[in-house]
Formats: C-alpha cells, structure tokens, sequence
C-alpha cells in the first residue's frame, strides 16, 4: 500500500496562476509515469514539486510513506534529502568539469576505487568510453544527454525525474535515443516521472499517462486510451486529435450508434452514457482511403467525398478529404503515390466502426 | 616619496579587501540568488556609496564613530580604544565606502551562474555550501577577482573619507592620495608629482587587469 509516490498539491504563483496536482503512482516496480501537454501547462512545476525545488502552497506529496512535503504539518525535504535524480531539460552539464568529473559529481563521500569501478561502469553502459577525459562542450548533443543520465543513475535514486529528455537533440538522433532510452530506464528499475510535449515520446516512453492543460491534470490512463479515446474536447485538443466535429446521434443499436454529421451518417461503439449531442473524435492515421467512389455495403464506414488539400509531412502525407465536413487522413507517402491522389479528385475514406470515437458535447 | 604614507597606503588596501571579501561574497550570493521583493533596498543601500559625496559618508562615520556615537561607544567599552583618527577607523570608512566596488561585480558574477547547475548540483545530494564552492565559484572567479582588484585600487585612490575620519597622521592615516593634497598645500609640487604619477601607472595597471579578466570566459 505505502509503495507509492502520492502527490496531491497546489502551486500557486503570481497573478491567479494555479498548478494543480492529484496522481498516486506505484514505486515497486518500473514504471514511467508521463505529464504530457502544451507549453505552459504546470507539467515542469508539478516535476519541480517533487524535486523540491518548488515548495507547494498546499498539500501532500509522499515517497513510499515518507512524506516529502506537507503543508499542514509543516514537513518539507530538500532535494538533496528526497534521494531523487533530476534530468534537466538542457541536461545542466557542469562545464567546468570533464565528462569523468561530470558522472562522479554525486558520488562525493565514496571511496575513490569504488567510485572510479562506478563512472567506469556508467562509461561502458552508456557508451561514453574514451570521452571521460573531454569537457561537456566537446561531445555531441545524444553524449551529452547521456552524460547527464549516467551523472542521475550513478547515485541510484529512488525516483527519477526527466524534464523533456530528448527535446534538446535533434530529430534524427532523438529517433534513434528513444528507444534507447526506454531499454536503459527498464534496465535500472527505478520508478521515472517524466515531462513531454511530444506525443511519439509520451506514447513510447509511457506506461502511464496524464495530460495536463492550465495546471490541472484533465486525463490519465495508458497512452493508447488517452490518445484515441480523449475524454473531453480540451483533452482531444492536446493530444491533437485531427478530427473533431460536432454530431448528434440518431439511434444506438446492439452496442453501436449511428451519428448524423453534416448529413452524412457514421456507425460508433456506443459509450455506456450516451447524450444525443457529442463531438465525433477521428484519428487521421484511422482513416483509409480508397480510389473512386465505392457503394459495397461492409460493416465499415464509408464517405464519399472529395480531396481538398494534400500536405506532406515527413514520410507521411495529410489529406484533406471534403465530404460534406473535412475530414483529415495519413497515409504513408507510398499509399499516396500508389493511389495516385491529387486534388479535386473523388475519393472514398474507410473508418473502423471502433476507431469513431463519441465525447458528450454540453 | 613617501614610504610610510606608501605603507599605510598599502595596507589599508590590503585590509579592506579582505574584509570585504569576507562580507562581500556572502551577500553578493544572496543579492543574487535571493527572490525576496525587497531586495531591491539592500541594492540601493549597497550601491550609495557611488553617488554620496565621499565628505558625507565620512562625517557620518566620524558622527557614529566619535566618543558619542553609538558604535565609538561600543568600539570604546569592547577595546578601550577609539575609532576616530586611528587605522581602525579609516578601516571602517572605507569598507563601508568600496562596499559597491566589491558586492557587484561579486553579484554580477554569481547571477551569470545558470541557476540550473546549482540546481542540478543539489538534486546531486550536494548542500548549498559544498554547491557553492564546487559550482558557484569555479565559474564565476574571474568576476570575484575583478571585485577584489577593484576594491584594492579603489582604495588606494581613496581620499574624502580618509581625510575626514582619518585626518593626516604620518604612519597611521596618511595615505598616498592624502600626501598629494597635504604636498600641494606646501607647494610641493615635485613630490607630488611623483606620486601623482605612481597612483596613475597603478590604476591604469588595475583597470588593465579588471578588463583582461572580464573577457575571460570561465573555465570552459
């Protein structure tokens, strides 16, 4: 039962800002838990929090039944008492000091030998070997983050803390550090708290998510659920859902809705509380689509319509289809070509009865 | 040239630096890191010094410090001594007169820290001292050293406050700038001249050294 981070607190700075914390997350295990939202929405306050570089206003934060802080008991812990690693988003090197020098830093208080055995080993499992002598300005932006995470789990914490990990590198180093990433946090086992705003990263970092907007946590769940199934418009904004459209459902039967947009009508799993007005939330990468205009009855849902606009995106292409609202679809760049898609031409999208997703529009 | 004047000179330069480093770089620090709103009072008393007339810092000193001042009594009951017209008391003058020419460039020196590195240090489990001393002053040292500089060669330049608490006394309060002034009177001008001219090479000498330093970029 105590094996858990509790953190339920308010933050209060000046001129109303508000940042409002309430997440319980279990420590005994590995687990990443991710606060993902737009800038500016209280996600590095709530990390600052529990590092303690910020004291709360108001209420509890506790480490497997330790409390670190509590407003009304008065009990607040240094980050140097909390036993916490805190990766910094720009990583926070010291530049004064090697790469050696860097990762030993925490570990004053250590016999010499041992910890020289333990930077040796952070150099080999990180693979900084032969940088130990150079300074932080002379190694890449992906050593440098590395650095700075040996520097951490050198000191083994007890909970870890990342603010945006991988936002200081650049894109093609930031896809081949994902993966990396997740295989070294497993490896430690050391429960991660970790901050984004990037959805790849939240999606393959996370084990548990929790989307904040305006310093209030909005959803939390694993990332699969939060990113196709949002629970409200403010969440299907953050987690940029791409279609969002007004709808009224017509009538529900054996678990599915039929929901009338635009005068075109669309099949969904049936939520078990369901009001007539509802926003009908898509993913773009849900939507295929096929040449022409196609009639054959399946238990798919088909809409006819027209392409608008065809923007690519990286090896991907979006497309604007017109059919009698703009719905948006991805398609590989290769789809693209092969279907030879060009504006103004008639299409067909396909949605999967359970890719339509319904939110209670009030 | 005047060797004792040279000699008083010189250590009453040597003192107030080291005072004033003492005092100076702990409250540089929390001039610099503190996030209180009414800091802004502790800058503007600190910084005084730069725009009063050195005549009047050193007639309050003299008032505070005289047999029926707070502090001459204080000093008086704890040393049976007095302030006024002694080294100690020009001493006293003139930390509090370089107390900008010390505290600023410290300040300035330890805000140009990236606060994150202190941070990242005590997320690290290092205290706030060991941070300091392992973080804070390897990278700002140039900038403390440009203080003391400043703060010596300032000093040395010192004249008002010397003078009004100190009056003219060979061997205790007669420095190199007093000198000059106290050689005039007496038409002197040859021996004023020549020390003129030594308190000029050492100043161009201190200022060489502070800029030579600015340009310095810490450690990297």
């Amino acid at each position: 039962m105590s094996d858990e981070l509790v953190a339920r607190f308010v933050k209060r700075f000046g001129k109303g800002v508000v940042v409002e914390a309430d997440f319980r997350r279990p420590t005994d295990c590995f687990s990443a838990t991710v606060l993902f939202g737009p800038s500016g929405c209280g996600k590095t306050t709530t990390l600052r929090c529990l590092a303690g570089l910020e004291r709360p206003e108001e209420g509890r934060i506790a480490f497997e039944g330790t409390p670190w802080f509590d407003a009304d008991r008065r009990v607040y812990l240094t980050p140097q008492q909390r036993g916490i690693g805190y990766l910094f988003q720009e990583y926070a090197l010291f530049p004064h000091l090697t790469v050696g020098g860097n990762i030993a830093y925490g570990l004053r208080g250590v016999p010499r030998r041992e910890r020289r055995r333990l930077v040796g080993e952070m150099l080999g499992l990180f693979r900084l070997g032969g940088l130990e002598d150079r300074y932080p300005n002379q190694v890449s932006g992906g050593e440098q983050q590395r650095i700075a995470l040996a520097r951490v789990l050198v000191r083994r914490p007890r909970l870890l803390l990342l603010d945006e990990p991988l936002s200081a590198l650049d894109q093609p180093t930031r896809e081949q550090l994902r993966p990396e990433l997740r295989r070294l946090l497993v490896e430690f086992g050391i429960p991660v708290v970790l901050v984004t705003h990037d959805r790849t990263e939240a999606v393959a970092l996370s084990d548990h998510l929790i989307v904040l907007d305006h310093g209030r946590g909005r959803q939390q769940g694993a990332a699969e659920e939060v990113f196709n199934r949002p629970a409200d418009v403010g969440v299907a904004r953050i987690v940029g859902m791409e279609n969002v459209q007004p709808g009224r459902v017509l009538h529900t039967d054996g678990g599915l809705a039929t929901v009338e947009i635009e005068g075109m009508q669309l099949i969904a799993l049936a939520p078990t509380s369901l009001v007539e007005q509802v926003y009908v939330c898509i993913r773009a990468e849900e939507v295929a689509l096929v040449k022409g205009v196609s009639n054959k009855a399946s238990p798919l849902n088909r809409l006819a319509g027209v392409i608008r606009s065809l923007t690519p995106e990286g090896p991907l292409v979006r497309v604007g289809v017109d059919c009698g609202f703009t719905l948006h679809a991805l398609v590989t760049r290769t789809a693209s070509d092969e279907l030879g898609l060009r504006a103004g031409e008639p299409i067909t999208a396909l949605v999967k009865a359970p890719s339509v997703h319904l939110i209670a529009r009030s | 040239m005047d060797w004792t004047a040279l000699w008083v000179t010189v250590k009453l330069a040597a003192w107030t630096t080291g005072i004033l480093l003492a005092l100076g770089v702990p409250l540089a620090y929390w001039l610099a890191s503190a996030r209180w709103r009414g800091k802004f009072l502790v800058e503007a008393v600190v910084a005084l010094p730069l725009v009063l007339p050195p005549t009047v810092l050193g007639f309050y000193v003299l008032t505070a410090t005289g047999p029926n001042g707070l502090l001459g009594q204080g000093f008086e009951a704890l040393t049976g001594g007095r302030l006024p017209f002694t080294f100690p008391g020009v001493l006293l003058g003139s930390v509090l007169f370089n107390l900008p020419f010390a505290v600023r460039p410290f300040a300035s020196a330890f805000a140009a820290v990236d606060r994150r590195l202190v941070e990242a240090s005590w997320c690290l489990g290092e205290t706030r001292l060991r941070t300091f001393l392992r973080v804070v002053v390897p990278l700002s040292w140039p900038g403390v050293l440009t203080g003391m500089v400043l703060t010596f060669a300032h000093t040395v330049g010192e004249f008002g406050v010397v003078l009004m608490v100190g009056g003219n006394i060979p061997g205790v309060t007669r420095t190199l700038s007093v000198a000059i002034y106290d050689d005039v009177q007496a038409l002197n001008y040859e021996s004023a001249g020549r020390t003129a001219l030594v308190l000029m090479a050492f100043a161009f000498a201190a200022l060489c050294v502070t800029y030579a330093l600015q340009r310095r970029v810490p450690a990297l």
